[in-house]
């Protein structure tokens, strides 16, 4: 089902109910890492690759809501697949407002459970793919010179190359010349995609507005 | 007391002897069947000495070997003693002796079997017969049918005895060999033997019924709480159901697409066996917690006990956000014990701990349990919380029955838990921590190695 590259991980202080996760995921081929405590998960360094973790809500000595907590906390934005022995509603509905990928009572079906596993694989997949596209342009974007920056602002702003021209008080070619490079630098394909580029990343035009 | 008690049938006797010498001759002479009176009298003494305090395991010997006596004493042939059960309804046969060589007397209930000697019997009356069947009335219709039959004693007394207003038996002597004819004097002496007999079958009787009633009321506790436990119960049951389901359709998932060796899938199956074994084994144990068998002594090993009580409160000890911490002295002598009555003492103190600590920092709510053998080779089991403590108004009633500081509590448990622990030949106590909380600890005597 994926290339080897992502990885699902298991937290629960159960061997019985994490040994057949394991299996089970095994099987269907999906790469595993399982940990029987909070801390184990926590202290294991975090590889850079689409996964995902299964954690059993209620484990001794850490809450599952507590992992949550604190892999938000470190900026780790895995997505979690809750697992609980029971319909513990309040938690429920917290964990799920923190962001919970799906929430799955014990017993739960297997098929559920890779359902569940594979929703979770696909939306941090996504993420880290929006992840890399903004660190590119961020990139992209540091490269320019400070001239070049603020031409960039002003041209995703709308403002033709005379009217910068005239704004920055040099002549329309040398604008000329500046948008080209930013083009160049930015891999834009058309102003359209430099548009969007900006915003992503948030270039804006400067203010003080001679119009205004 | 012995000597109160012993004195009472000689006063009685003296008053009764000057009555019989002033009697007719005819009754001097019955009197002369009694040849080793004095000794009867002796014999009364000791008995009734030996029943002073005797405890209620006791009663039942003593009331044996007392009516062997009173069969030797009076050269009579068996005696016996029936009670009524509770409902009154029967007069059942509990103990009897019969000189050997004749039929011994079953413990049956009589009430059926003769009907009017029963009656006369919960009235009170005392019957006294020397010569069978010809005394027995005409009114005693089926006792006069089953003398007919024979195989019953020529002479035969009964004396009812009496706590405070209730009749709760009577005593009966038979003579087979010869007639008998049961003197005023005897028949006296014989109901201060009744008496002796009836006060401690009813200090037995109490005592029974206060044990019993304890034992109620420690399954009761234990019941509620049980009740308290129940989600925790429910997440150790269905933690192995969960993995067994799993591993289930995963086996399944890998005959069904191939690709897997035989021994992948038997890897699965033999985890669904244990984790069948392991779900199985929790309801016992919570099987064994419902019980009301009755107290049963083996040798326990309170580290294991403790592990088995911190895994069943483990989840809800989580759930209420209590750590539990355990300190389990490596080596530990074995202590005497009803295991679930134990348990109970443990859990009980665990979930003290926890309500304890409800309104506490949710960082401060730690339970450590310990255990460690002291310097009198006793156990201790100690449970700590950093609770909100106990206020030292309180310690003096905190084992109270109906004592509790819990808007609804009982006030029970602490009272079953020192009742249980003193019943094991332990005590328990509690104590404020330097540092904030309460520690409650029991001692049980451990059994000395090489004797378990």
């Amino acid at each position: 089902m994926n290339d080897g590259s992502e990885i699902v991980f298991v937290v629960d202080d159960d061997p019985s109910v994490r040994g057949a996760i394991v299996r089970f995921l095994k099987s269907v081929d999906v790469r595993v890492e399982s940990f029987a405590s909070a801390s184990d998960f926590l202290c294991h360094p975090f590889p850079d690759a689409t996964s995902c973790v299964i954690l059993d809500l209620c484990i001794p000595g850490f809450d599952g809501l507590e992992i949550q907590r604190a892999l938000t906390e470190r900026n780790i934005n895995l997505p979690v697949v809750f697992i609980t022995g029971h319909g513990d509603i309040p938690r429920c509905v917290h964990a799920m407002k923190a962001g919970a990928e799906d929430f799955l009572s014990k017993p739960f079906n297997n098929q559920d459970l890779l359902a569940a596993v594979r929703s979770a694989l696909s939306r941090h997949r996504r993420a880290r793919q929006v992840a890399t596209e903004l660190s590119a342009i961020r990139g992209r974007v540091e490269s320019l010179s400070p001239r070049e920056r603020e031409v960039m602002a002003f041209v995703v702003s709308g403002m033709l190359n005379k009217q910068i021209g005239h704004r920055l008080g040099v002549r329309e070619k040398t604008i000329k010349a500046h948008r080209a490079r930013v083009m160049e630098k930015m891999k834009a394909a058309s102003l359209a995609d430099l548009v969007r580029m900006a915003e992503k990343v948030g270039v804006q035009a400067p203010e003080s507005e001679p119009e205004a | 007391m012995t000597s109160q008690l012993t004195a009472r049938p000689e006063a009685k006797n003296g008053h009764k002897r000057k009555k019989t010498t002033a009697d007719t001759e005819e009754k001097a002479e019955l009197f002369e069947q009694l040849d080793g009176y004095p000794k009867f009298e002796a014999m009364l003494a000791r008995l009734s000495a030996a029943f002073i305090n005797l405890p209620a395991t006791e009663v039942d010997g003593y009331i044996d070997r007392g009516l062997q006596l009173l069969v030797e004493y009076l050269d009579i042939d068996r005696s016996s003693l029936a009670e009524f059960s509770e409902d009154g309804q029967e007069l059942l046969v509990k103990h009897s002796y019969t000189r050997p060589g004749f039929s011994p007397f079953p413990n049956v209930n009589i009430a059926p079997l003769w009907p009017w000697y029963t009656e006369k019997i919960r009235q009170g009356e005392l019957l006294r017969f020397s010569r069978l069947p010809d005394e027995m009335p005409p009114e005693a219709v089926q006792e006069r049918e089953y003398y007919r039959r024979g195989g019953l004693p020529q002479s035969h007394l009964a004396i009812p005895f009496k706590v405070g207003h209730s009749v709760l038996g009577g005593i009966g002597l038979g003579s087979f060999r010869k007639i008998y004819d049961w003197p005023d004097e005897l028949v006296q002496n014989l109901k201060l033997v009744a008496e002796i007999f009836a006060n401690a079958l009813a200090r037995k009787r109490a005592e029974e019924k206060e044990t019993r009633l304890r034992d109620q009321l420690v399954l009761a506790s234990r019941v509620s709480l049980m009740g308290e436990l129940a989600a925790s119960i429910a997440h150790e049951v269905n933690q192995p159901l969960c993995a067994i389901i799993s591993n289930a359709q995963t086996a399944r998932r890998m005959l069904a697409n191939g690709g897997f060796s035989l021994a992948e899938v038997d890897e699965s199956l033999e985890d669904i066996a244990r984790d069948g074994q392991r779900a199985s084994a929790v309801i016992a144990r919570i099987r064994g917690l419902f019980n009301k068998a009755p107290t049963e002594r083996t040798a326990i090993d309170l580290n294991k006990l403790i592990r088995e009580v911190v895994n069943l409160t483990r989840w809800e000890m989580n759930r209420r956000g209590v750590l539990v911490k355990m300190d389990l002295a490596d080596k530990l002598p074995s202590v005497l014990g009803d295991r679930v009555q134990l348990q109970q003492v443990t859990l009980n103190l665990m979930t003290n701990a926890a309500d304890a600590m409800e309104h506490v920092a949710s960082d401060r709510r730690e339970l450590v349990i310990r255990s460690a053998e002291d310097d009198t080779a006793s156990v201790v089991v100690s449970v700590k919380d950093r609770g909100i403590g106990i206020d030292t108004r309180n310690s003096k009633r905190l084992f109270d029955s109906f004592f509790t500081t819990k808007p609804d509590g009982m006030g029970m448990g602490l009272a079953i838990c020192k009742s249980i622990t003193e019943a094991h030949g332990g005590r328990i106590w509690a104590s404020p921590n330097p540092d904030g909380g309460s520690t409650f600890q029991f001692t049980l005597p451990g059994i000395p190695e090489g004797t378990s």
